[in-house]
């Protein structure tokens, strides 16, 4: 449970300043329910086979499903494959 | 396997197995330093996946700053797989003879596949084609294929083209037949006549065009003209037309067949000898110990072709049988004589007479310089009606 703390501590670090959602920059695209690309990312906060949050500076794309995987990391985006059940946007 | 696969599995990988506080954070370090982690799996916690070989290292520092345990659970790819192998001093030559081996054989035809044509045997379009260089085991580099092409049609003629095409090990010969164009005038459409084609009396007349000139009951000769295709008409003119008609006369045939008695035939004397080759690229295995001898033998040979996939191999099984004939002295009674001759005469019937009607048949026989002759005597009614073009063109 100590590294899902500290991830949350560093999301609640990102947006402590930030009362707006400002998701202009970050673009997300779906491939029926297989496959999801976000574009803008900073980094990943958690990495699982049910879920796999993103963060796209001021907020958190939270990616849900099963047999999740990061098919695809680069600097500014992530490509995730898997059976997609919901996106969320945290922030 | 792509070609990201096959260039990771060149560049060699170490499958790695992290746990710790926030293995995520590996990930993200390894991003911003340019080291290409794939294939990542994070289960409870535990994060897997494979870095290439030559960023191991820094994969690993950075695992120590994360505060990350990285444990490396397999290594693959070509530089482990060369590194595992190169104590065995036979493998670099292996690999090099290998393909030295691969460049030889691709050299040569294996394969020569033919497609017969209605007219000229597979048989025989093999042997046109081997005169030519081209069989199974040649060098490709003696082959011309225009030269081939040329030279067997002008051996076999009467094809419309033909195609050697080599691809690989594997030589596919096209051939297809000549057509010539149809006239565009029918013969049906030019005026004719009908005449007798052999001598008989008419019993029936079936005229659907023309003016017929023989009557029933009329005798007539061959070349006697039974319907005319000159019709006149109601104004005194007269006009050219082709003539339909089937004209039944009731004719005579005689047919005569000799037997010799006493004679000397060709038969088989029981003993027969086989023998099988496998032949693999060109070269011919025998199987076995067999071997044709002298004397009178009727050869027949077979040739099996294995496939795979629908791909012919230069795999052939070729198998002899050779049956020993010897010439032996026949002597017939004449009822044996006669049960020959009656043969030959349902054969005579069968296939000459197969369009005519036969009303009645007298049978008589005589012995003559030791030979059975029987003679068929046939009353039949036939179609003698045979067609005539009138030559009204210039050329004819």
């Amino acid at each position: 449970m100590a590294e899902k703390q500290t991830g949350g501590f560093i999301k609640n670090s990102l947006l402590s300043g930030v009362d707006k959602l400002k998701l202009s920059s970050v673009y997300v695209e779906m491939h029926g329910n297989t496959e999801v690309t976000v574009e803008g990312c900073k980094g990943i906060l958690e990495y699982d086979s049910a879920v796999i949050r993103v963060s796209v500076g001021c907020a958190a794309i939270s990616v849900r499903g099963r047999a999740l995987s990061i098919k695809c990391l680069s600097p500014g985006s992530v490509v995730i494959s898997g059976v997609i059940k919901a996106i969320e946007y945290e922030g | 396997m792509n070609l990201l696969s096959i260039v990771r599995f060149f560049r060699g990988y170490v499958e790695f197995r992290a746990t710790g506080s926030f293995p995520e954070r590996l990930i993200n370090l390894s991003v911003r330093h340019g080291i290409s982690v794939y294939d990542t799996k994070g289960i409870e916690g535990v994060l897997t996946g494979r870095v290439p070989k030559s960023h191991y290292e820094a994969f690993e520092k950075l695992g120590v700053r994360c505060g990350v345990d990285i444990e490396a659970v397999k290594c693959g790819g070509m530089p482990f797989l060369f590194r595992n192998n190169i104590n065995r001093w036979g493998l670099i030559p292996g690999v090099l003879l290998f393909f030295i081996i691969c460049q030889l054989l691709s050299s040569f035809v294996w394969v020569v596949d033919v497609s017969p044509t209605p007219t000229v045997s597979e048989y025989k379009i093999r042997q046109a084609l081997e005169k030519q260089g081209l069989y199974s085991g040649a060098w490709k580099g003696n082959l011309s294929p225009d030269s081939i092409e040329r030279n067997t049609m002008l051996d076999l003629g009467s094809f419309g083209w033909m195609s050697v095409n080599i691809s690989g090990a594997y030589a596919r010969v096209g051939i297809s037949e000549k057509y010539l164009p149809g006239d565009t005038k029918g013969e049906e459409q030019k005026p004719c006549n009908i005449k007798a084609k052999k001598d008989g009396q008419i019993v029936k007349m079936d005229v659907k065009s023309g003016s017929s000139v023989a009557k029933l009951g009329d005798a007539v000769t061959r070349g006697d003209l039974l319907v005319s295709g000159v019709v006149s008409t109601e104004n005194g003119g007269d006009f050219l037309k082709p003539s339909i008609a089937n004209v039944y006369a009731r004719t005579t045939i005689i047919k005569t067949v000799e037997q010799p008695l006493k004679y000397t035939q060709s038969l088989p004397s029981g003993k027969t000898v086989s023998r099988s080759m496998l032949e693999v690229v060109g070269l011919k295995i025998p199987l076995g110990l067999g071997y044709i001898p002298h004397g009178e033998y009727v050869h027949h040979s077979e040739n099996y072709s294995y496939f795979a996939f629908d791909n012919q191999l230069p795999i052939n099984l070729l198998s002899e049988n050779c049956t020993e004939f010897t010439a032996q002295e026949i002597v017939l009674s004449e009822k044996e004589a006669d049960e020959v001759c009656r043969a030959q005469l349902t054969l005579y019937e069968a296939f000459e007479l197969f369009d005519v009607k036969i009303e009645d048949k007298k049978l008589s026989h005589v012995i003559k310089n030791n030979a059975y002759i029987l003679t068929a005597e046939y009353t039949c009614m036939e179609d003698i009606g045979e067609i005539s073009y009138i030559g009204v063109d210039s050329e004819e």
